[in-house]
């Protein structure tokens, strides 16, 4: 296609959603998606699992059909950099062409991802995320042959505990970070949460409620939490009241909540605030999405952490300011939905202090293979910022660009320097966003020098 | 008022290096930095410690590092990652060959030997996995390279032990001549002697003091593939290319050569451009076209000062005594490092310091802006 006037980087519900508006404007709107279809983390494979067992809800075909019918989606797209311009350079796979785009607008939808959770022996062969747990199940249709071990807390470990069992497989034990019911904080939202989203605090009870009836066993609120095992999991060993008991346990996933993907944001040096609820940094960014650089503009949980509904109306308000901006009538934006039961969802599953389980020979990085305790040596060697611990450690210098070890460094130093997260600071982000093949981003003609 | 024997502006490697040996010979020493230390051109460096195709001012100087680097671990007390594998320069066409050959000419003609050609055979035995349209190479076999972040924190690490005073995130707003001299920080500091290395920022302060230095500052910009099984044993460059290439002892290969991103805003940070990493990749994959098969899994850039001669300042103030510049070396200071202290030693003492510094001095510009040198 030509120049796009609107690019959407994330084909999730708050990319898909304003890839519609955009696109029903009037405004040549192009969607870059790095998965191999629409729907993004939450609504993945939407189309192809439409006939199959647990399709996503109906609310993702509303949304995915008409940015469909108006919008080009990209799939198997690495965005690469996106520079100030603004523009954005991205790999399509299939062909392993880069091209760089210069449209008036750019939406960052890339929504969220998982907040690490750091355990003794977590980088063993055999223990994976929960959400990979899952896409495994959504996309490809695999089950674990062996029982899964579901360790952590949230939302989406309830719901993966049953798509398991329904799907054929078993969870053997839940290891549940917090208590069996909830407390005080949580309770003190309850009332809003069930006023405001009836429906998601159905589901939510329904999923609590099948768990406790499934005779799996479950362990909650440990002191301590261990992965060992010779060269892959092989059991976990759970400390409770002084006590250890240790688990069989193969495959075993971790889950701790989720937090704002913030690469795109942190490449394009927006300003960041700790969300305290989040324990996570989100951008700081108005309502309808516009950043501090002209032409980039950011939706749904990419902002903070909302959920699937409230991102799918993020994005039809950021599509419908990005519309008008661009001289387009755009519907008017309908009035800003209650927040509903994020509050409630945030006070029962607080996320887990980072240095609760792990140990100074737990890795941090796992790209480069630093421990909590190489980054300790050198906050007291002086580092006094993520950055520091990094040119000192090599933390974050790995493949995964600090996905996985970023969060957890920040919250390791606000911890152990006794200071507040936003002064910390996060690890820089540097293009390329996604490792990509020398013979891929190479120029066609050589460069003289001048 | 804090006071010093010296004050040191720039915790970057020549502020470090300089205040090392400054506290070593037992003087009271203070750096103040303005970000962190190393921040920019240091540990953004590729690293590379090279004596080949030195600009001719800059060779005996250079030359004069390579034992210094050997010694760098045991004498700073920790690892900078030093590794004496040679450099190389090859000739990729036939006019670049011939500017190799001329370049030797030269290099001999003032009295050095250390660099020499080698043709195809001795090339691709020293380095089998290069490109075969290669037509021969400039070598210098006792070079190397270091390890940037390594020899920061070492620096680092060694100057405290010896004393340093570090002030980070300090800003120098205002220089006052006179005995002592008066840096202006937040807090006022005296000093006797005021060293200026703050890189691409050391125009700035050499204005606090009323000189003029025409400084550019610039973003190098640097790649790293992900590690892959050992395959050039050299730093590798290309004659009439920009190009830096090496490998990692863990396998990973830094590759950069003098490409730039862009400097933010307040001229505090910088970022990669993608143009720039293409073209850094393709002059990468033209030597060692196995590399298209591997992975870049980041960039980055450290803000460097550039000079309109490409050398840098090595010189006293001509406006305050006691100011010592050290400072706009260009993207290639890092192997300069440990022997600018050791000039910067030697003119803080008042001494007349082993090499001619004339090409470095800090009137040149002046006299340029006069008119009196043909620019």
């Amino acid at each position: 296609m030509s120049d796009p006037d609107v690019v959407v980087i994330g084909a999730g519900p708050s990319g898909l959603a304003a890839a519609s508006v955009t696109g029903a404007a009037g405004l040549k709107t192009l969607v870059l998606d790095d998965q191999p279809a629409p729907g993004g983390q939450v609504w993945r494979a939407a189309e192809a699992r439409r006939q199959r067992a647990f399709p996503p809800p109906r609310l993702a075909y509303e949304i995915l059909e008409p940015a469909r019918a108006n919008a080009t989606i990209a799939n198997t797209c690495d965005v690469i950099d996106l520079a100030e311009g603004p523009s954005v350079t991205a790999l399509h796979r299939r062909t392993g062409t880069v091209r760089e785009y210069t449209p008036s607008a750019i939406i960052i939808a890339t929504g969220a991802m998982e907040r690490p959770l750091l355990i003794p022996g977590w980088t063993l062969p055999g223990v994976m995320s929960v959400g990979a747990l899952q896409t495994a199940m959504k996309q490809s249709s695999l089950v674990p042959a062996t029982p899964v071990a579901l360790v952590g807390q949230g939302p989406l470990l309830l719901l993966v505990a049953r798509e398991l069992r329904k799907l054929g497989g078993a969870v053997g034990i839940v290891i549940s970070l917090g208590e069996r019911l909830p407390g005080r904080a949580a309770l003190r939202h309850l009332p809003r949460a069930v006023l405001c989203d009836p429906g998601l605090m159905a589901q939510g009870a329904g999923l609590a409620a099948e768990l406790a009836a499934s005779g799996v066993a479950v362990v909650r609120n440990p002191d301590g939490l261990a992965i060992e095992g010779n060269r892959q999991a092989e059991r976990i060993v759970v400390t409770k009241n002084g006590r250890s008991d240790a688990y069989p346990a193969q495959l075993i996933a971790l889950h701790d909540g989720v937090i704002p993907n913030t690469q795109l944001t942190r490449l394009m040096n927006l300003d960041h605030t700790w969300r305290g609820e989040d324990e996570a940094f989100a951008p700081r960014i108005a309502a309808d999405g516009t950043t501090e650089h002209e032409g980039i503009f950011v939706a749904g949980d990419a902002q903070g952490i909302n959920g699937a509904a409230l991102a799918v109306h993020s994005g039809r308000t950021v599509g419908a300011h990005v519309a008008q901006t661009l001289g387009r009538p755009a519907p008017s934006s309908t009035p800003a939905r209650q927040k509903g039961a994020r509050a409630f969802i945030s006070a029962l599953y607080p996320p887990t202090p980072v240095t609760r389980f792990a140990a100074d020979d737990t890795v941090l990085c796992r790209c480069e293979g630093v421990t909590v305790g190489a980054a300790r040596r050198a906050m007291k060697a002086g580092a006094t910022g993520p950055n520091r611990v990094k040119t000192a450690t090599r933390c974050g210098m790995g493949p995964c660009q600090s996905r996985l070890c970023g969060n957890a460094l920040t919250r390791l130093l606000a911890h152990e320097l006794g200071r507040p997260p936003d002064e910390i600071g996060a690890l820089r982000i540097r293009p390329p966003l996604k490792p990509i093949l020398l013979g891929d981003i190479a120029a066609p003609q050589l460069a003289a020098s001048s | 008022m804090a006071r010093y024997d010296t004050a040191v502006i720039g915790g970057g490697m020549v502020g470090l290096w300089s205040a090392l040996l400054l506290a070593r010979a037992g003087q009271s020493v203070v750096v103040v930095e303005a970000q962190s230390v190393g921040r920019h051109a240091s540990s953004a460096s590729a690293g590379g410690v090279r004596s080949l195709n030195r600009h001719p001012a800059e060779i005996a100087l250079a030359r004069a590092a390579l034992p210094l680097w050997k010694s760098a671990a045991s004498d700073l007390g920790n690892d900078v990652g030093f590794q004496e594998t040679g450099q190389i320069r090859v000739a990729e066409d036939e006019a670049a060959l011939v500017r190799l050959e001329q370049r030797v000419e030269m290099v001999k003609a003032l009295g050095f030997t250390h660099e020499h050609l080698v043709g195809t055979n001795t090339l691709f035995a020293k380095e089998p996995h290069l490109a075969r349209h290669c037509l021969g190479a400039l070598v210098v076999e006792d070079d190397g390279f270091a390890d940037p972040l390594k020899t920061i924190h070492a620096l680092h690490h060694a100057a405290r032990t010896a004393g340093v005073t570090i002030m980070e995130n300090t800003k120098v707003t205002g220089l006052v001549g006179g005995a002592p001299l008066i840096i202006h920080a937040g807090d006022e500091i005296a000093a006797d002697t005021v060293i200026n290395a703050a890189g691409a920022w050391g125009a700035q302060v050499a204005a606090l003091a009323g000189e003029n230095v025409n400084l550019t500052p610039t973003a190098l910009q640097m790649l790293v593939t992900a590690p892959m099984a050992p395959f050039v044993s050299a730093v590798m460059g290309t004659e009439g290319r920009k190009l830096s290439l090496k490998q990692s002892s863990a396998g990973h290969v830094i590759i950069g050569g003098g490409f730039t991103g862009t400097i933010d805003g307040e001229g505090l940070s910088a970022r990669p451009q993608h143009a720039a990493i293409a073209q850094n990749a393709a002059n990468a994959a033209n030597l060692f076209p196995h590399l298209k098969e591997h992975r870049i899994v980041r960039s980055w850039c450290g803000i460097e000062g550039m000079t309109p001669d490409g050398l840098p300042i090595v010189s006293p103030s001509r406006t305050m005594p006691g100011l010592i510049h050290a400072f706009g070396f260009c993207g290639h200071g890092f192997a300069l490092a440990p022997v600018t202290a050791q000039l910067v030693q030697s003119l803080a003492a008042g001494n007349t310091p082993h090499w001619p510094l004339e090409p470095f001095n800090v009137a040149r510009f002046e006299a340029a802006a006069e008119g009196r040198i043909d620019a």
